[in-house]
């Protein structure tokens, strides 16, 4: 029995062939392969780098029905540590690319784990200088208003 | 953001302007109080968050302070171990107030508002006799404390009394003879006046003699709110309508009643906390809790306790970022 595929085509133009199963995920996906059905789509605000890890992701995540009922490919304790790993190895750039992509698409689980490690990473952070740098923010308070939450937030816990 | 632990959250709102907004969206306004233990040796004090279960442990800005005396609008009224020297300590802020020595014993002690506040006053109570009440008096920066002796009609309860409350710029202390003490600082009077419905011994017939009597003293919205324990029965609370004492409905109105033996709050329409009276009770470090009466349920949570109240726990206003 051949599966289902459907191509996604990222920002740059590169279609990639997914089976609909693993697509079907991202509930925006489900929705746009149920309303235009052997169609390639289009994902522009998508680099390929980020779609390709968004596909991985969905891969190893997929419910796959052997005709026997629902069976995940893989146990739930293994894909907890799969995923940590998976976030683990993303830098942080790519990490929120992928935060957004998860988002866009509308994959729960992904936005979760993402989400999670932005958390700990800001958590792992000594002070909001150190978030700044991480995140590659710039500090838009002005020097008054640093001082009104300074005296609002003498925090010794 | 939801994610990140309150100490993180507060970070994480100093980062930036879009990250401010984010963190004020995801924080929940904590209308309930928290409650702080007091220290019995060392230097810090543990908050906790009622609720969430959650402790902060806090150090004190100097050692030597041997307890805490009463709290309002997030200040403590804290003692050093000297006895005679009070200090206010914000644990927010770490703000730290001093005040001119107090020589003299004291029953009950108050104060009034925060002492950055300039109608902030402190006002203790010492009853010399059943007769003879002393009252002192002192405000943030005086250098000394004022003393005056009343003598009154009606006899003060040495033994059963609720603590001091200021409302209305008044201070209150009840006895269970029925007697409300009425102290106003600015003409430095003090009346007193009984009530025949509210005499504590008569309406539990002292049967259990030896059980734990408490009165509670509260403030809500002006009125004057009387709150009676007696061992673990039910707590009976009333409120003081037109000169008379009301008992409050089986549902207490919507109300949540923090008591401690120092201070009671209330507040009104507290999610999940409504129609409750709550007891801070602080066992040995791991194991702050507390214990709460429940009109909607007529029971006590957890369980039925064996008492209500530590003498070494209050209720404090939470951190100014969740008010």
């Amino acid at each position: 029995m051949s599966k289902k595929m459907i191509v996604l085509k990222s920002s740059e133009g590169v279609s990639f062939v997914v089976e609909e199963a693993v697509a079907r995920q991202s509930k925006i996906i489900s929705f746009l392969v149920e309303e235009f059905p052997d169609r390639e789509l289009p994902l522009t605000n998508m680099t390929s780098e980020i779609l390709r890890k968004t596909i991985e992701y969905c891969k190893k995540h997929v419910v796959e029905d052997d005709g026997g009922g629902d069976s995940s490919s893989s146990s739930s304790g293994d894909l907890k540590e799969w995923d940590v790993k998976f976030v683990a190895e993303i830098d942080q750039p790519r990490l929120m690319d992928l935060l957004m992509a998860a988002n866009y698409l509308d994959i729960p689980s992904l936005l979760d784990v993402t989400c999670q490690k932005v958390a700990d990473t800001i958590a792992a952070c000594n002070d909001e200088k150190e978030i700044r740098a991480t995140f590659n923010i710039e500090n838009d308070f002005t020097e008054e208003e640093v001082e009104a939450i300074r005296m609002e937030n003498q925090y010794p816990i | 953001m939801s994610l990140l632990s309150l100490k993180d959250q507060i970070r994480a709102s100093t980062v930036c302007k879009a990250w401010r907004e984010a963190a004020k969206s995801v924080t929940v306004v904590h209308k309930y109080q928290w409650f702080v233990s007091i220290p019995t040796w060392g230097n810090s004090i543990d908050l906790l968050d009622p609720l969430q279960g959650k402790r902060y442990t806090m150090n004190l800005p100097e050692k030597g302070v041997t307890d805490v005396s009463y709290s309002k609008d997030g200040w403590l009224l804290m003692r050093r171990s000297c006895f005679v020297q009070f200090l206010f300590f914000n644990p927010y802020s770490r703000e730290l107030i001093s005040l001119p020595d107090y020589e003299l014993p004291y029953m009950e002690i108050a104060f009034s508002s925060a002492p950055t506040s300039e109608t902030c006053t402190l006002v203790t109570l010492n009853p010399i006799s059943e007769y003879i009440v002393a009252i002192s008096t002192c405000y943030p920066g005086a250098t000394e404390w004022i003393t005056t002796e009343f003598h009154c009609s009606l006899p003060f309860d040495l033994n059963i009394h609720s603590n001091l409350v200021c409302a209305n710029d008044h201070f209150y202390c009840f006895t269970s003879g029925g007697v409300l003490f009425d102290f106003d600082p600015a003409s430095r009077t003090l009346n007193h006046q009984a009530w025949d419905n509210v005499r504590f011994p008569e309406i539990h017939n002292n049967q259990w003699s030896y059980r734990p009597k408490e009165l509670f003293l509260m403030e809500h919205k002006g009125e004057l709110i009387l709150m009676y324990t007696y061992g673990s029965e039910t707590p009976v609370v009333y409120k003081l309508v037109s000169s008379e004492w009301e008992e409050m409905s089986s549902t207490l109105d919507g109300l949540t009643i923090f008591a401690s033996l120092w201070c009671s709050e209330t507040r009104m329409d507290v999610l999940g906390m409504k129609n409750s009276v709550y007891f801070p009770k602080y066992g040995s470090r791991n194991n702050m809790q507390c214990v709460s009466y429940s009109y909607d349920d007529a029971r006590y949570y957890p369980g039925q306790p064996k008492r209500l109240c530590s003498v070494d726990s209050l209720w404090i206003d939470p951190p100014p970022f969740l008010r």
